[in-house]
């Protein structure tokens, strides 16, 4: 029968007196035990010599100075062995099962060509997650596991494979191959030593295989930063010199010119990524780390050379052995989703992703993965979100689809491609109709910036915003419910009765796309404010001027309604003067130029994002929370006023209950004053009535946050009166659903074909006049370039002489035409007339127009002219200064929106209490 | 659903307060609380009370003009134009052969010229200037040697021209002046006594930018000794007369201006005063019978006359009813009620040299010039009727040639009647080259010419100083 194979055991001991007593009793269990040991303590200055020492004798245990690395202690150690079959590397924090060398052994006499076996890698101290199954590298020196974080094991990687390499915690490698190639890279001290090595041990030929059979558990000390540093210990950037050593080192011809410029272009991405992911420390490491590599080309060489000694096999040999190039891309997806998550909850900030290198988890943190009560029941608001999203499918069953924009009401189509609104913000002369040089709407940045993952398809923002805005401002009030109130069920209920309030009002049936984003954005302006009372700082400060902008930005009215309660929240004190400027300021400058020419023209607070159409509110429908004759039945709002009433009763609320009513009132007044007044563009456009859903739902939801908040002590009364009570405040939020769901998202607004104009007529180099209404009822003009505004262009005014110029010659033209009058048109870049749905005397007066020719039309109803007139094409064109000044502001906002980012730093797991005066054990000969 | 006030949610939580200062709260609370609800009931009456704002309302608004041009047959040789102010600049050409008339080319002053070829387009800018022109003279034999004053019209969208003819002695011309610079097309349809009359070639009758048409009626349907005929502008810009000539029993010569289109309700006159010789034409272009209702406004008031109780006009036919006796023999203006839409107009014969045409017209609206310094001086007599419920007044202006205000009379018109405004004896009529009339309330009016037995009314329009204009806003 053939001899056992040899092995000679190395363990590696640095400061591992946390892990060494459970680590040696797992040795002294061993079923196969290797024929030697050897131990490198590495500078120990904790108790991890005496145990080691202990267990082992001291004839047995080699000591190296501080700051030696884990490969030359290896190499001390494995000198000292005796000459054996196999060398077994282990660690100071990794136990073993007593089958673990027996299972590594089994795989690893299956084959001659096997040089490396690695054990299957458990988590210490749960033991039932995966941490390793093998190793690799990417492209762009992360390293790469192929587990998900937190994966148990369940046995799905129960069979041996080849791969790149094994961690060094529980290796094995052949003698042979390990003097072969010379052990581990003397230049990787503690990291990326044992893929560099099985990098090399592939292209020299030996297969590197995994051995699920052999199970370790490892609790990761040095990667997580939970061991104990000493003098000599690498430093931070250590981590990250040795991938790009590891890469640089064992990349093999011509590709090595393009890999070292890649990565180093791509660590310095890396370095302006974490920089705005607010993380100087991981950036200073990058940085270190990049001029230690870059710096250093001699090393680099060096290594080179000894690598190449012993290289039989090419590239493409061991390619399979490899991650899929597009993997480092999935990596920074990760990360961008770290940061957005970090921006939008910063308390709570933490990395997740799949299982590499690039986060810092502690597994931990992870919970059990333990199936207990059903959904529902443990995550009932995701069910409820669920429902709202499958209600909001079902109530614009009608507007799903992407084949056409939508449009219709107020809502313009949106362009063709997210790059019609960046160049909205950066042009410096505007084609649309009446040509402008003023400023663009802040919102069509923002919708540049939140349409670019769908870059062809800009459709799909708007259609998300309006279709899903119930789920959308039902979560983020009910964010802000959670600083309200803790009881659960009342605060989903008052969730979803506001974001069912905002369809309610019928800005998605009327395309009032600013009122839907403004009130989804509103709760969280709601919640920073809040916070910024509880606990003043400028971060916050400039957040709420952030989220105030943001709103503002869609329906300007939120900034008066937000800019009085920040005056009267500073003079009661409860947000300090400091920070009710920083507000100010913040939101003032972020909503930039377009808004300050809206401040000189204040009535015009009342346009929102769209075309500024009529509303048609009477102070009933305001005080019954609707915006006009569009929307749910009002009177499903009249419980809510009674409630509200009610909960001034209950003393102990009382306080709560009046600012909820203070809120409310202010709203109430600006949706009654926007009711009364009417106001008029910059082009000319006047008499509009404001559309007020804004301040109604303000309203509104002020009343139901009094009801929420006097919920409980109403509901200490009689259980009649609670029952009552609660059948009430359930009218609102079934009543709206019920609506919602069952008349749909029915208005003006549709998908259809957005041109505005026959289709021939946007082929023509001028615009075209769109008149609409009669010489009796009035005529209102519209000049259209191409086949219409998007949205955002109908926001760009003409200048008011130029528009009064038009109106002059078109109330001429449908006077006592003249040629001068189409000469007047053909200047100002018209060489079209048309009139849909045209009133019979206004036909009449344009056809006895000198100068214009009828031509054909798409409709029976609608008639087209052309003029004969060339008409001018020169636009108005702002400074060259314009784009720079986009640019700014864009920058302004980037600028802003980080500074309120949290600041990362390098986890550092705190030590755990050491096991007192552990039971000594001895390890046999 | 389970209770869960022990389980926190996560997040943040504002501070609490203590008791103390919960106790102090709920004292000074409530009248706070109270107020709120109070207040926002005492917002919501004051919104009431407001009204809501409604979109501004756009009626037509009066535009003021700062150009006009005219066409003017020559049919009389002689040519006229003036303005109510003095304008910026003016032009007149000829045409076909588009001829520079310089006489008439000052815009600050009264002029005349004896004109050739068959139009004469006159072209005055000026804000508010009012150009007029107006066409004079007799007419040559071959046309009926009548007394020609005919005022030169805009560019229209066509117009009716009733109580004309293609038969016999009774000729009648439609002169179509394009005044723009594309090419006009019009359709002509005609109706006479018997029915819609089939017409030759009158479908996209072409004008040729900056040209006059002149178009026989016999051309289109020959034969029709009365005939009413519709222009239908379909492009461009031009305007429409025709000129009325007969030879035959009932000699004399007209220029006739577009009558109203078809409606429901309209004043046909003032027409002159005359014993007999009174002739009222009815177009019914519809599908259905007319029943017509008409009511005179004489020098008493509104009466109607026995005779014209019951009038019925069959679909798609003209109609001539010779007014009766008792309408009068004075000056008098016809009110026509229809129950469906149809154009009307009187043609007045006092003898058998000559006849003139009194078309329906609205309420001036404006300034009316009246010419007196024409081919020759010719004081006409100036009837005007109240056509509304309530009393107006005209004022009528003289000027000389230099535009210079010679003096001014005041007439009221009461209710339901028509009055001379007796220029003779009020104003300088000798030493006056025009008239402006301008008027309170709804009055229409007609300037009789008249030369021997020969003939010419003339019916007061507005100078075009300022037209009812759409209010025309942006769309937003």
């Amino acid at each position: 029968m053939a001899s056992p194979p040899t092995v000679g055991a190395v363990v590696v001991v640095h400061h591992g007196g946390r892990w060494l007593p459970k680590v040696l009793a797992s040795f002294a269990q061993m079923e196969f035990a290797p024929t030697a040991w050897r131990v490198v303590d590495v500078a120990s200055s904790d108790r991890g010599a005496d145990l080691v020492r202990d267990s082992f004798g001291a004839d047995r245990v080699l000591y190296a100075g501080s700051g030696t690395g884990f490969g030359e202690a290896v190499q001390q150690g494995v000198a000292a062995l005796p000459e054996t079959d196999w060398i077994w590397l282990l660690h100071d924090d990794a136990a073993v099962r007593p089958d673990t060398l027996v299972g590594l052994l089994d795989e690893a006499t299956t084959s001659d060509d096997i040089g490396v076996v690695g054990p299957k890698v458990r988590e210490w101290p749960s033991l039932k997650r995966l941490l390793e199954v093998g190793l690799t590298i990417t492209s762009t020196g992360a390293r790469e596991t192929g587990l998900e974080t937190g994966e148990p094991d369940a046995g799905q990687h129960d069979w041996p494979e080849d791969v790149l390499a094994v961690g060094s915690a529980g290796m094995l490698v052949r003698r042979s191959v390990w003097e072969e190639l010379g052990g581990f890279d003397p230049d990787l001290r503690l990291y990326f030593d044992d893929i560099d090595f099985g990098w090399r041990a592939a292209l020299a030929g030996h297969r590197t295989r995994t051995a699920p059979g052999g199970v370790i558990f490892h609790a990761e000390a040095s990667r997580r930063g939970s061991r104990p540093r000493g003098a000599g210990d690498p430093p931070p950037w250590e981590k990250r010199r040795a991938a790009l050593h590891t890469v640089l080192t064992n990349t093999r011809g011509p590709r090595l010119a393009w890999t070292a410029v890649r990565l180093f272009v791509g660590s310095l991405l890396r370095v302006l990524g974490l920089l705005v992911a607010k993380d100087p420390e991981a950036a200073h490491d990058e940085l270190m780390a990049l001029r230690e590599v870059y710096g250093h080309p001699g090393r680099l060489r060096a290594s080179r050379r000894r690598k190449a000694e012993t290289v039989r096999l090419r590239r493409r040999d061991v390619r399979h052995l490899f991650p899929p190039a597009w993997l480092p891309y999935r990596h920074a997806l990760d990360s961008v989703r770290e940061v957005f998550v970090a921006l939008m909850r910063p308390e709570t900030s933490e990395t997740s992703g799949r299982r590499s290198t690039l986060g810092d988890q502690t597994p931990d943190d992870v919970e059990d993965l333990d199936d207990g009560p059903p959904l529902w029941r443990r995550r009932p608001w995701l069910v409820v979100v669920l429902a709202l999203v499958l209600g909001s499918f079902v109530a614009g069953r009608g507007l799903m689809g992407l084949a056409e924009p939508l449009t219709g009401g107020a809502l313009p189509p949106t362009p063709e491609s997210v790059g019609a609104w960046w160049q909205l913000m950066l042009e410096r002369s505007h084609d649309v109709g009446l040509s402008s040089a003023a400023f663009a709407p802040v919102y069509a940045g923002v919708l540049a910036v939140v349409g670019l993952p769908v870059w062809f398809s800009p459709g799909l923002v708007t259609t998300v915003l309006l279709l899903f805005c119930v789920p959308l401002a039902a979560m983020t009030a009910h964010r802000l419910g959670r600083l309200l109130t803790d009881r659960r069920p009342l605060r989903m209920v008052w969730a979803v009765g506001y974001g069912l309030t905002v369809a309610a009002t019928g800005a998605v049936a009327e395309g009032r796309l600013g009122t839907v984003v403004a009130l989804v954005v509103l709760p969280v302006v709601v919640n920073t404010g809040l916070q910024l009372s509880a606990g003043p700082g400028w971060q916050l400060a400039v957040r709420l001027g952030i989220w105030i902008a943001l709103a503002g930005a869609f329906a300007p009215v939120v900034v008066p309604m937000a800019f009085l309660a920040l005056v009267a929240l500073g003079v009661l004190r409860i947000v300090t003067a400091r920070d009710a400027g920083i507000v100010a300021g913040v939101t003032l400058v972020l909503l930039g130029p377009w808004s300050w020419e809206r401040a000189l023209h204040p009535l015009r607070w009342w346009w929102e994002a769209g075309y500024p159409v009529s509303g048609d509110a009477s102070a009933l429908q305001v005080v019954l929370g609707r915006a006009g004759d569009v929307g749910a039945p009002a009177w499903l709002t009249v419980p809510l006023v009674v409630l509200a009433v009610l909960a001034i009763v209950p003393s102990s609320s009382r306080v709560a209950v009046t600012w909820c009513w203070a809120v409310a009132v202010t709203g109430l007044a600006f949706a009654s004053l926007g009711s009364v007044l009417t106001y008029g563009t910059g082009s000319g456009a006047d008499g509009l009535v404001p559309w007020v859903a804004v301040p109604v739902v303000v309203w509104v939801a002020g009343l139901g946050t009094a009801v929420l908040l006097a919920a409980a002590d109403l509901r200490l009364r009689s259980r009649p009166f609670a029952i009552a009570l609660a059948v009430l405040a359930l009218v609102v939020p079934v009543g709206s659903a019920v609506w919602w769901v069952g008349a749909g998202d029915d208005g003006p607004v549709r998908r259809a074909d957005p041109t505005l104009v026959p289709a021939y007529l946007t082929e023509r180099p001028g615009d075209t006049l769109v008149l609409t209404g009669s010489p009796d009822r009035g005529v209102r003009t519209r000049v259209v370039h191409g086949d219409g505004p998007f949205l955002g262009q109908e926001a760009v005014e003409p200048s008011r002489a130029s528009a009064a110029r038009l109106d002059a010659a078109v109330a001429r033209l449908l006077t006592r035409p003249s040629s001068d009058d189409v000469e007047t048109l053909a200047d100002l870049g018209v060489d079209a007339i048309y009139a849909p749905d045209v009133d019979t005397a206004l036909a009449d007066r344009v056809d006895a127009a000198p100068g214009v020719e009828q031509s054909g039309s798409d409709s029976p109803t609608s008639r087209v002219w052309i003029l004969s007139e060339t008409p001018d094409l020169e636009r108005d064109q702002a400074g060259p200064w314009r784009p720079f000044l986009g640019v700014l502001h864009g920058l302004l906002w980037l600028a802003a929106v980080i500074s309120t980012a949290p600041v990362r730093r390098r986890s550092v797991t705190e030590d755990a209490p050491e096991e007192a005066d552990p039971e000594p054990v001895r390890i046999a000969r | 659903m389970s209770d869960d006030r022990s389980r926190r949610a996560p997040g943040r939580r504002v501070a609490s307060r203590s008791a103390r200062s919960r106790a102090t709260s709920r004292s000074l609370a409530l009248p706070a609380t109270l107020a709120l609800p109070v207040l926002a009931a005492l917002v919501v009456l004051a919104t009431q009370l407001a009204g809501p704002a409604e979109p501004a309302t756009t009626p037509p608004r009066q535009v003021a003009l700062d150009r006009a041009t005219v066409a003017c047959p020559t049919v009389g040789g002689t040519v006229a134009a003036g303005q109510v102010a003095a304008g910026r600049s003016a032009s007149a050409s000829s045409l076909p052969r588009r001829e520079p008339v310089r006489d008439l080319q000052r815009p600050d002053r009264w002029r005349t010229a004896r004109v050739g070829g068959e139009a004469v387009v006159l072209d005055q800018t000026g804000r508010g200037s009012g150009a007029v022109g107006f066409a004079s003279g007799a007419a040559p034999r071959s046309q009926g040697a009548g007394l020609v004053v005919g005022s030169c019209p805009e560019a229209g969208n066509g117009g009716w021209i009733l109580g004309a003819g293609s038969g016999g002695r009774h000729q009648t011309r439609l002169v179509l002046t394009n005044l723009a610079d594309t090419p006009a097309v019009v359709d002509v349809r005609l109706w006479g006594p018997s029915g819609r009359v089939d017409a030759v070639n009158a479908t996209g009758v072409v004008v040729e930018p900056r040209d006059v048409r002149t178009i026989a009626l016999a051309d289109l349907a020959a034969g029709e000794p009365r005939l009413s005929a519709q222009v239908v502008r379909r492009r461009g810009a031009l305007s429409v007369q025709a000129v009325d000539g007969s030879t035959g029993a009932q000699a004399g010569t007209e220029v006739v201006r577009s009558s109203l289109s078809p409606r429901r309700d309209q004043v046909v006159g003032p027409v002159p005063a005359g014993r007999t010789g009174r002739t009222l034409t009815v177009v019914n272009p519809t599908d259905s019978v007319a029943r017509v209702e008409i009511d005179a406004l004489g020098k008493d008031g509104r009466f109607t006359p026995r005779g014209l109780e019951d009038v019925r006009v069959r679909p798609n036919r003209m109609l001539d009813v010779d007014l009766p006796t008792t309408v009068g023999s004075d000056a008098v203006a016809l009110r026509v009620r229809s129950s469906t839409d149809v154009a009307a107009s009187v043609r007045t014969a006092p003898g058998g040299a000559d006849f003139a045409t009194s078309s329906a017209s609205t309420p001036l609206r404006g300034p009316a010039v009246v010419p007196i310094g024409l081919d020759v001086r010719r004081v006409p007599t100036l009837v005007l009727a109240n056509t509304g419920d309530r009393g107006a007044r005209a004022t009528v202006t003289a000027y000389d040639g230099a535009m210079k205000r010679l003096g001014s009379t005041s007439v009221r018109v009461p209710v339901g009647s028509t009055v001379d405004a007796r220029i003779r004896r009020e104003l300088p009529v000798d030493r006056a080259a025009y008239l402006v009339v301008r008027t309170t309330g709804d009055l229409v009016g007609s300037a009789v010419y008249a030369d021997g037995d020969r003939v010419a009314v003339l019916g007061l329009r507005p100078a075009p100083v300022t037209a009812a204009g759409p209010r025309v806003r942006p769309a937003g």
